[in-house]
């Protein structure tokens, strides 16, 4: 079983893969390396883009932090409403239900 | 009764991660690359395998691989006009994406056009689906290709109604290029294995 696992060509365990001409041997070789390694490289690239990407998106994030936030002289003074108007949505309180 | 104040805190809006349209047409585009492979792939093995001299069969037309240069000169072109549209459309240019676009359309159609010309003209010879191998090698790998070129073409056509009516949106034109540059950048890979 060794002996056929590490020699096909001298068995001819298969036809088509171990047999044939050289040009045909070579086909399936190069054919095995390209099919074997193409979605690894698309999965590398894959993986590449989407860190790029997080990075970028990571950095858009503290732009947009340090758009939105009040500076901190202004914190204090600032009244309710114009804090709604400068950072709608970092900080909303529901209105109170009518007491029964 | 005293009802407890209710706070919602929250955080800044969520975003996704990337573009949803992109990302399925990437993991499509990636599907579609390796059909590609494996057509390849089966072609060169099978190739290889006949006796020398005998691809094609001496009763089968060559495959013109002179006269596909147009066709295939035509295809890169539309590409690089497609990626001019993109530039214009991310600069607000419409006019000049639009433009861009046109051409590339039309230069992309005429691929499919002359693709056809030549298909029946094979067909005139004698090349058949089942005439022989490289008939079938031929019409399989090459129909598969023309099939995604008008596939492309349509989402490149509704791109362009988009951009005429003012509608196109980044996602849905990022998603039809992905899909046109797979198209172009796949053919001369083809080209130069099938036709040679």
């Amino acid at each position: 079983m060794s002996f056929l696992l590490a020699a096909p060509r001298a068995a001819l365990a298969c036809a088509v893969c171990a047999g044939g001409n050289p040009a045909n041997r070579f086909a399936i070789f190069m054919s095995t390396i390209v099919l074997s390694l193409l979605p690894l490289a698309l999965f590398a690239g894959a993986f590449l883009w989407l860190l790029s990407r997080m990075g970028s998106r990571r950095a858009e994030e503290f732009r947009e932090r340090d758009v939105l936030a009040p500076p901190d002289s202004e914190k204090p003074t600032a009244a309710p409403a114009e804090q709604e108007l400068r950072a709608p949505a970092l900080n909303r309180t529901l209105p109170h239900p009518p007491a029964s | 009764m005293v009802t407890p104040e209710l706070h919602v805190v929250r955080g800044l809006p969520r975003r996704g991660f990337t573009d949803h349209a992109l990302f399925g047409m990437a993991v499509f585009v990636f599907t579609e690359v390796m059909l590609f492979a494996g057509f390849m792939s089966a072609y060169l093995i099978t190739r290889n395998s006949v006796p020398p001299g005998t691809w094609p069969p001496p009763d089968q037309p060559r495959l013109p691989f002179e006269r596909t240069a147009l066709n295939t000169a035509a295809l890169l072109a539309s590409g690089v006009l497609v990626g001019w549209a993109n530039r214009a459309f991310s600069r607000r240019d419409t006019r000049g994406a639009q433009a861009a676009l046109t051409l590339g359309i039309v230069l992309g159609g005429l691929f499919v056009l002359l693709q056809g010309a030549e298909w029946a003209s094979l067909l005139k010879q004698g090349l058949t689906l089942s005439s022989s191998q490289v008939g079938s090698f031929f019409y399989v790998v090459i129909g598969a290709h023309a099939l995604h070129a008008v596939c492309a073409l349509g989402l490149l056509l509704w791109c362009w109604t988009g951009l005429v009516s003012r509608r196109l949106t980044a996602s849905r034109f990022g998603a039809a290029q992905l899909f046109w540059y797979f198209v172009v950048l796949v053919w001369p890979v083809i080209w130069m294995v099938m036709y040679r």
